[in-house]
């Protein structure tokens, strides 16, 4: 190769760029996530800060303020009013934990309580690039036990001085899962991301045991809870849960109200249904992964 | 004049990192669309740059957005490579002012790259073919903001050709 000119030799490499990026392909995922976790953590300190500055620069703005309700008042009596539906929804779920522990004291079966979990508190400290995606990273990975397929949780609770768990986790709703970890970042996929799956549970007077679902991302539109049999009576405002599942939420947790649901044009025999998402998803600043303890000892 | 590499990954990484951390949060619509920031520069650069650098800047601004996306590694290095080749070879043909011209490669970039990297994606079985409609949206808004913010990034690069290496005016 010493006998070509150096000109030549760039020229070729230049062109064969392309088919020595399509090997790329071929690469290992381990290999390019580390890669691109690496990068995460080197850059986190500048993401974080840039990403906490615009968010502080543009909330509080909404179409409903106006001269007798200013903007900064319409922000605390929204986060109170999410505060308040989120409070009495999960309050149901821990008054059903209770009933549980009449069982569990008379000896019957053993319970799996959300205090049988463990929770790391990350920052939310940039988006992913391709804008398809919702997908974010945060500064925790798996040097805290962080695992892919655990639940993210967002919600009141984090605007709190004083952070408490489990006490505190009543006020808080689930807003994506965890996708890729890495030693010290991780990436989780907000609830509506159009590739996001999770089954659920719809709640309301008529169904105490709950109607089996499963919810889906929309990006654009709100989420859907697809797969939930027409002849299941259900209304808007009943409540979405995360079904409870030992390895990701021991208890089933909030996800939001109904907004509306209506006979599914493609398949009569199914619902079509919308559910609204507990908070503004894009602009988290702090989120709770939940780590079940109970399915690591067995 | 030749372009520095070294300059252009520097430039790329900051437009990269502003990308994820501050457009986020401003983008469109629910599901907060946004401009494919390194694919603006991209376009903007692919009309200052001569001949034989354009394939190595796709490649290099490629590979940079790879390392903070979570599509398939390769994908997005492989498609502005492709873009840097067509681009290359259309720049002289099309005759139209400055600002159309970047602003239509703008369009055309981002709806080819994208649209084929979730092709790729369906194929694989991450979307549904039910969520074609929603992301084709998403990519047609993301590409329409794409092509307006190219003919900015042509203007700022203009300011600092000299530095980075770069035509003072795009090819005609």
């Amino acid at each position: 190769m010493a006998w070509m000119p150096k000109k030549l030799k760039f020229k070729r490499i230049v062109a064969y760029l392309p088919l020595i990026t399509v090997f790329f392909l071929f690469l290992p995922l381990s290999v390019s996530a580390k890669a691109r976790h690496l990068l995460s953590s080197f850059f986190a300190p500048l993401t974080s800060v840039l990403r906490d500055a615009t968010l502080e620069v543009t909330q509080g703005t909404s179409d409903l303020t106006s001269s007798d309700v200013s903007a900064e008042k319409y922000r605390l009596l929204h986060e109170e009013y999410i505060r308040l539906n989120n409070q009495v929804a999960n309050m149901q779920s821990q008054i059903d934990i209770q009933a549980e522990k009449i069982n569990i004291l008379s000896g019957l079966k053993q319970e799996f309580g959300i205090h049988k979990a463990k929770f790391a508190i990350a920052d939310v400290i940039a988006a992913d690039s391709d804008t398809k995606k919702q997908i974010y990273i945060i500064n925790v990975g798996s040097d805290l036990g962080v695992k892919v397929g655990q639940l993210v949780l967002a919600g009141i609770a984090m605007h709190d001085s004083q952070l408490v768990f489990p006490n505190d986790a009543y006020k808080m709703s689930v807003v994506g899962q965890i996708l890729e970890v890495g030693k010290k970042t991780s990436n989780f996929r907000l609830i509506s991301d159009m590739d996001f799956k999770l089954p659920v549970k719809i709640f309301n007077n008529l169904n105490t045991d709950g109607i089996d679902g499963s919810l889906r991302g929309q990006g654009l539109k709100p989420m859907d809870v697809k797969m939930v049999s027409g002849k299941s009576e259900i209304s808007p405002g009943d409540l979405v849960f995360v079904k409870p599942n030992i390895k990701t939420l021991p208890v089933k947790m909030l996800i939001g109200p109904l907004t509306s649901c209506q006979r599914d044009e493609d398949s009569p025999m199914m619902w079509k249904i919308s559910v609204a998402a507990p908070m503004d998803l894009h602009k988290l600043r702090q989120v709770v992964i939940v780590m079940p303890t109970e399915y690591e000892q067995e | 004049m030749s372009i520095s590499y070294f300059k252009l990954i520097i430039l790329t990484l900051i437009i990269v990192i502003i990308q994820v951390s501050v457009i986020r949060p401003l983008g469109l619509t629910k599901a907060y669309v946004f401009a494919d920031l390194p694919m603006a520069l991209l376009v903007a650069l692919l009309f200052r740059v001569q001949e034989k650098e354009a394939v190595p800047t796709g490649w290099l601004i490629g590979l940079i957005k790879d390392l903070f996306t979570s599509t398939p590694f390769g994908l997005y290095t492989l498609g502005f490579c492709l873009i840097a080749i067509l681009f290359i070879n259309i720049r002289r043909v099309i005759y139209a002012r400055a600002a159309v011209r970047l602003i239509l490669g703008g369009l055309v970039a981002v709806l080819l790259v994208e649209y084929g990297i979730l092709t790729f994606e369906i194929f694989r079985g991450h979307y549904s073919a039910a969520a074609f409609k929603n992301l084709a949206t998403i990519i047609l808004l993301s590409a329409l903001i794409t092509a307006l913010i190219a003919p900015i990034f042509s203007l700022i690069l203009g300011k600092f050709h000299k530095s980075l290496g770069l035509r003072s005016q795009i090819y005609k």
